[in-house]
């Protein structure tokens, strides 16, 4: 494992005083690898974060341009990159932000194809995808992997964040036997909201990875900004699953 | 007897609510509360709560009192003063 440096310790001093955390919890995020599916409304503040805690790598997969209506909530993207790839814009906010983690950006959304490959690099996975379908491929590959995975959502004023340890809690397919016939790639966002959904995964993540705190796997960490209203809701491991039940 | 049912996502958006009262006979299951649900709140609703075959649909989440149900939870009892919280899943980034 790489040691932390001088500048490691200037940068991150504030969150080195974290009871439970410290030096040996920085010196795991620094070596260690995050996947993120899509950099969008809530996938960008999280990569902001995971950043600004100094995760080693981040590899981020986001296919397509910047349009001018993702600029209400992709909060990594820049008004100058409209038009062009998403990941141009991705690269350069955080190259600017935090130099000293290393960004790998893949211009593809996740696919059989790419998502064996895109998982095998990582120690930690984050979904916040628009579609189920590429959130199931990811859950199918963390769970093959044996990583966990950290799953965000948000609809409207509400998101929720579930915490995936393979062959611990439930996956994405425990919960959801079948792909939603009634989600639409288009959902009404605030992107206030999204970026709470992305904090709460990221914070999640960074517990699963440092063992700082309690991650809350078993639990669907539930919220509606319109009551503020925060609940944790028990979830259970599905024994007919067809991507997990296998797992003892 | 009297239960609380909560909605979120896309069923909070087609009940207009995201929370009402409900009162059923003393011994209502699941599927009792549902049906009534389906017909008060019209078709919208139940595409989003139940199948082609009234079944509630497997992702449709059902959570009694903070906990999922799992199974088939249709036949489950009700009980005075619980909180039926359903909700539909949720993919937006």
């Amino acid at each position: 494992m790489n040691e932390l440096a001088d500048e490691d310790r200037a940068i991150y001093e504030w969150q080195l005083d974290v009871p439970g955390f410290g030096e040996k919890g920085q010196a795991v995020l620094r070596n260690s690898t995050a996947l993120v599916s899509r950099a969008g409304g809530l996938g960008g503040p999280l990569c902001f974060s995971l950043a600004a805690a100094g995760i080693g790598k981040l590899i981020i997969a986001h296919a397509g341009d910047l349009r001018v209506d993702d600029l209400n909530r992709q909060i990594l993207m820049r008004s100058g990159g409209v038009d062009r790839p998403r990941v141009e814009s991705i690269r350069k906010t955080l190259a600017a932000f935090n130099p000293r983690i290393e960004v790998e950006v893949v211009p593809e959304n996740l696919s059989k194809e790419n998502v064996k490959q895109l998982v095998s690099g990582a120690d930690i996975a984050f979904g916040a995808a628009p579609l189920f379908e590429e959130r199931f491929l990811l859950n199918e590959a963390c769970v093959s992997k044996g990583i966990p995975l950290i799953d965000c959502a948000m609809f409207n004023l509400e998101g929720h964040v579930i915490p995936i340890l393979p062959g611990t809690s439930p996956c994405l397919a425990c919960l959801y036997p079948e792909t939603p016939p009634h989600w639409k790639r288009r959902f009404p966002v605030i992107g206030a909201v999204s970026a709470l959904a992305a904090n709460i995964g990221a914070m999640e993540g960074i517990k699963a990875l440092t063992g700082l705190g309690e991650t809350q796997y078993g639990k669907m960490i539930h919220f509606d900004t319109a009551t503020m209203s925060f609940q944790k809701i028990v979830i259970h491991r599905n024994p007919e699953c067809t991507i997990c039940a296998s797992i003892p | 007897m009297e239960v609380t049912v909560q909605y979120t996502g896309q069923l909070a958006g087609i009940a207009g609510i995201s929370e009402e009262r409900v009162s059923m006979g003393g011994d209502a299951v699941l599927r009792d509360l549902v049906e009534h649900l389906c017909e008060k709140h019209g078709p919208a609703y139940a595409d989003l709560v139940v199948n082609g075959e009234g079944r509630i649909r497997p992702s449709t989440l059902v959570i009694l009192d903070g906990e999922q149900a799992i199974g088939d939870s249709s036949q489950l009892p009700l009980e005075n003063g619980q909180t039926v919280l359903l909700m539909t899943p949720i993919a937006g980034g």
